[in-house]
């Protein structure tokens, strides 16, 4: 059952027999990479234990509803860059944090994080891509750690190829120079 | 060859060239979980989701209970409250402009709540004068020749025109008048 196709696996949900056995399995396919996505934006364990499990709770209240426009991984991962996104702006506001100070929170989170157990190159380089803008940070890291196709990536920004290429182009870039400079 | 924004074609795979420091950093992921984390979190998301479902529930029987009960209530309320506006509150207005006008006259306080009567259709013309020849209490007040005169004074300055509805036949002021010039001393005014 662990090998089920996300076709087979809706097939599953959508008989309705066993609803949360079919999702169990959904979530068993998809909890890595969907941490490592949230993980990758939030920095901090704790924060994304809390949105990658409101993510799947989204999910599950709404994949009756999902007609299978997009893939299923597409729209997973929409849901979870949406939900991470909402999770800073939330924060933003609750903690009078302002813009610019974003990067400076989420660096702090990263040194005093005790599930980071990266090296000093890796630690500077996590840093340098906190330097970028929020939208060129996740299409950075979705292109760079994730190796996703610019098509997919498309599909859950809701960016053309073009400006998302563009985009990743720019962060490489900036991300190299910091590197340099350091 | 170059794309837009100077973006090399081959850019991607060959990223060893076009950025050496950062190529040149372990690209493993450096952020950890506690341990058994994902043996852990199918099961923190199955709660949840499980909980949210029996809190939709409670929530789904409280939306099936409005409706119900709610909007007859809410519809009840608005066509009382639209009756009001249309003919209470004009009523009231006509009430107290009529009042106003009254007030504002030479008459007596007696003629001027007859009037006040009249004028807010509380009550008929023909019936004041039936009630007002049927009652033995008012023949009775009526004492001497003047009053009756002051009677007949005041039914000339009314234009009272009575409908006898027994016969269909209309009763004016005058035929009034030359009645009650007629049986001035005729105390037993029920016989009319």
């Amino acid at each position: 059952m662990e090998h089920l196709s996300d076709k087979e696996l809706l097939e599953l949900f959508r008989k309705g027999d066993n609803k949360h056995y079919s999702f169990n399995l959904l979530v068993r396919k998809y909890q890595t990479p969907i941490y490592r996505h949230i993980r990758r934006i939030l920095i901090g364990h704790d924060d994304t234990n809390d949105v990658v499990q409101n993510t799947f709770l989204k999910v599950w209240q709404n994949l009756d509803k999902f007609r299978e426009d997009s893939q299923f991984y597409t729209w997973l991962y929409r849901i979870a860059t949406n939900e991470a996104l909402n999770f800073l702006k939330q924060k933003r506001t609750k903690f009078f944090i302002p813009l610019i100070n974003v990067e400076k929170h989420l660096a702090n989170t990263l040194k005093e994080d005790p599930y980071f157990k990266g090296d000093a190159l890796q630690r500077k380089l996590q840093l340098a891509i906190l330097q970028l803008p929020e939208k060129q940070r996740i299409v950075f890291n979705m292109k760079y750690f994730e190796e996703m196709k610019y098509e997919d990536m498309s599909e859950i920004l809701g960016t053309s190829v073009g400006a998302l290429k563009t985009s990743y182009h720019i962060a490489v870039k900036k991300i190299e120079n910091i590197l340099t400079n350091d | 060859m170059k794309k837009k924004n100077n973006m090399p074609e081959n850019f991607e795979n060959d990223i060893k060239r076009f950025a050496p420091k950062l190529s040149g950093i372990n690209k493993t992921d450096p952020f950890t979980v506690p341990e058994s984390y994902f043996d852990e979190l199918p099961g923190m998301i199955a709660d949840k989701c499980s909980a949210n479902d029996s809190k939709a529930t409670v929530h789904k029987r409280i939306i099936s209970f409005t409706p119900k009960f709610y909007i007859p209530l809410a519809i009840g309320v608005s066509v009382i409250a639209i009756l009001f506006i249309v003919y209470f509150i004009p009523e009231m207005k006509v009430r107290k402009n009529n009042t106003l006008e009254l007030a504002n006259s030479d008459k007596s306080a007696e003629e001027l709540y007859v009037d006040t009567l009249i004028a807010n259709n509380d009550i008929d013309e023909s019936l004041l004068a039936q009630a007002f020849i049927n009652n033995d209490d008012t023949s009775k007040n009526i004492r001497s020749a003047s009053e009756m005169d002051q009677n007949i004074e005041y039914l000339n300055k009314s234009n009272v025109v009575i409908n006898d509805t027994i016969n269909m036949i209309q009763i004016t002021d005058d035929d009034i008048i030359q009645y009650l010039n007629d049986d001035k001393d005729n105390d037993d005014l029920n016989d009319f």
